[in-house]
């Protein structure tokens, strides 16, 4: 246990420092100290504030409740469906928030759908039920099939076909709105409005404090469901929970970050690594910190600090993601092997 | 625990599938149970029923005197444990990790373990003989191992009552035979109730202190093993066309269907039993009988089987060559 407390502490610092990190590396480069200042006497009007307070700030948090966010997303579904490659984006449920959000923008644009007084608020709406819609119609499948590759398929089938419903969409489009939405799906943590980043971390951090309450029976269900609901958890509703928390977030992050990819699969399957064991107890505020750290790390990448351009952070976490994933199925393998 | 006028089935889209109606059951404290019965009968929907798992069709389960349906799930879970033929999904589990869910009905909300919830998990194991197994993950152990630690887990449970559902399948001969010496032993002296369904007839013969068996017209007969035998039930349950109970043994014998018969005739009563059973394999039924035309003679001095058949004289120094000889001689 001790050694397990010393990677969360290790974990913690680096947290704090790439936060920082993340701040003051940029195409504009501002020192740490600077960046200390800065941060503790608030706006002073200078070109520096506004861009920590305005511009690095809201990203950096925003990195972190989407880090946490989608990876808490990806353990939840993870343990749901008994299978180390789900995760929101593998399953489609990413894709499904994409409908949501095409069919807000494009039918919206076009009137279709009146905005409503809160468009952050109506934007979420339709993401989490696009997202809630596609991880219903794969548990359904998944009842049926529950074999990692089988599971995969399915996903990506529905990725398309949520795929192919967005192209329709585009098709009736005015290119204005097909240009905005194209936009969105490079995913970036910068777009956020200090309004729609306190949601995100509303729905996050409250997501989080209720996982906490399903590490126990999460743990139960490591067994069996019989076995769980032997020992008086009550399966069915741990299950709506999961589904309700997972959509939740996948919907919401998804609406206001755009797709982003791989982070929910791999750091489940990174933290479990890391810390040696399948414990809820353990694996629910480690993924949450490990989340965290990864997508201050992509997102410090994506900036290119020194140069004046950036990389979609969509291709950041793809290019640490896939490979991920290929690890996790070479590992399967042997393991099915042995 | 008791049933009352219990019936066990499932339902399906269209009506019910009842397995079994009108069972009036005990299982008392310290005592060793087994559910016997031909597969499909539903010894696993009547386990499962008794478990809670499974809602009954119509009766009701008691324990203490409470209908099952009326004690929420946490409760059910100090009354109950249970072990289930499901595949284990995370073999990453440590064998500490397995026992220590036992204790999930009595933890808190984050299920830390008290010194007291650890000292039970330690005897628990220690009652399986698995303690020094402690650290070791699922995966690493053999399939017999992976039982006791589920046996572990349901002691650590501390339930009256422990249910489980065909332990010893999978498993080989001496693992089956330790499975059950230890369930018998845990009944006893733990004053638990264990009930299991198993379709090891003899092993439950030789530990049960009471057998349940299912029988094909949806009723179950309850009895002492060795009433159950004087009765008749063993037999009319069992018994096929090409099965035998023998009353004496209390085993069950393949039927061989006989075709000739031979005399036989050998002061050794190890070698007549063991000749008579080798050549009843292939229908020839060995007799004392020195009327019949065809003869086999063990000679002690020699070592050999000497037969005379349809005139032909023949040794042999072992049964397979024998066997193989007369196999020949029907073709």
């Amino acid at each position: 246990m001790l050694k397990r407390g010393r990677i969360f502490i290790l974990l913690a610092i680096l947290l704090l420092l790439l936060f920082m990190a993340d701040i003051a590396l940029g195409s504009v480069s501002i020192s740490l100290s600077n960046v200390w200042e800065l941060l503790l006497h608030g706006r002073d009007g200078s070109a520096l504030s506004y861009i920590i307070w305005d511009i690095r700030l809201p990203k950096a948090i925003a990195a972190v409740m989407v880090g946490s966010g989608l990876s808490i997303s990806g353990l939840l579904l993870q343990s749901l469906f008994r299978n180390p490659l789900a995760g929101p984006s593998v399953l489609g449920i990413s894709s499904g928030a994409s409908l949501g959000v095409a069919t807000y923008v494009m039918a919206g644009g076009m009137g279709v759908i009146s905005y409503g007084l809160l468009s952050a608020g109506g934007l979420a709406l339709f993401s989490i039920a696009g997202s809630l819609l596609v991880l219903m119609a794969v548990m359904a499948v998944s009842v049926k099939v529950n074999d990692t590759v089988s599971l995969l398929i399915v996903g990506i089938m529905f990725g398309s076909i949520t795929g192919s419903l967005v192209s329709v969409l585009q098709y009736f489009s005015t290119a204005d709105l097909v240009q905005h939405f194209i936009i969105w799906t490079f995913g970036s943590l910068g777009a956020m409005t200090w309004n729609e980043l306190a949601l995100v971390a509303a729905v996050v951090l409250s997501s989080s404090l209720a996982t906490l309450f399903l590490m126990k029976p999460l743990n139960a269900l490591l067994l069996s469901d019989q076995y769980a609901e032997s020992m008086g958890v009550s399966v069915k509703r741990t299950r709506h929970w999961i589904i309700i928390i997972s959509s939740l977030i996948a919907g919401v992050i998804t609406a206001f970050a755009g797709p982003i990819v791989f982070v929910g699969v791999a750091v489940p399957h990174l933290t479990r690594n890391l810390f040696r064991t399948v414990d809820h107890r353990i694996l629910v505020p480690a993924v949450l910190l490990v989340g965290s750290i990864l997508m201050l790390i992509c997102d410090i990448i994506s900036e290119m600090p020194g140069s004046s351009i950036g990389l979609p952070i969509n291709s950041v976490t793809a290019l640490f993601g896939a490979p991920v994933v290929i690890w996790i199925i070479l590992q399967n393998r042997r393991k099915n092997l042995g | 625990m008791e049933t009352r006028k219990l019936s066990i089935g499932y339902r399906l889209e269209k009506g019910v599938k009842v397995l079994g109606e009108n069972f009036n059951l005990n299982l008392d404290k310290g005592s060793f149970v087994a559910l016997l019965g031909p597969n499909g009968s539903g010894k696993s929907t009547l386990i499962k029923t008794l478990s809670g798992l499974l809602q009954t069709l119509e009766g009701e389960v008691l324990i203490d005197g409470i209908n099952l349906k009326k004690i929420n799930k946490a409760q059910r879970a100090r009354k109950i444990s249970v072990v289930l033929t499901d595949p284990i999904y995370t073999q990453g589990l440590s064998v500490f990790d397995v026992v220590s869910l036992g204790r999930f009905p009595y933890t808190n909300w984050l299920g830390k373990l008290t010194d007291k919830d650890e000292a039970i998990i330690q005897e628990s194991l220690e009652l399986v003989d698995m303690h020094l197994f402690k650290h070791r993950k699922l995966l690493t152990l053999s399939d017999g191992e992976k039982q006791r630690v589920m046996i572990a887990k349901a002691l650590a449970q501390q339930s009256e009552i422990v249910i489980l559902d065909e332990p010893t399948a999978h498993l080989d001969l001496i693992n089956r035979v330790e499975i059950m010496k230890l369930l018998q032993k845990l009944a006893h002296e733990q004053e638990r109730a264990i009930l299991i369904s198993t379709h090891e007839l003899d092993l439950a013969m030789q530990s049960a202190d009471v057998l349940w068996l299912m029988r094909e017209d949806k009723q179950i007969s309850v009895g002492a093993p060795e009433d159950l035998i004087l009765n008749n039930s063993m037999q009319e349950v069992f018994a096929k066309s090409s099965v035998d109970f023998d009353h004496l043994t209390g085993m069950f014998k393949i039927k061989h269907e006989t075709k000739a018969e031979m005399h036989f005739q050998s002061d050794d009563a190890q070698i007549f039993l063991w000749s008579k059973k080798a050549l009843e394999k292939i229908g020839v039924a060995l007799v004392d009988n020195k009327t019949l035309k065809n003869s086999l003679i063990f000679e002690s001095d020699s070592g050999l089987w000497k037969i005379q058949i349809n005139g032909a004289e023949e040794s042999f120094s072992s049964l397979a060559e024998l066997v193989g000889y007369l196999k020949n001689l029907r073709e």
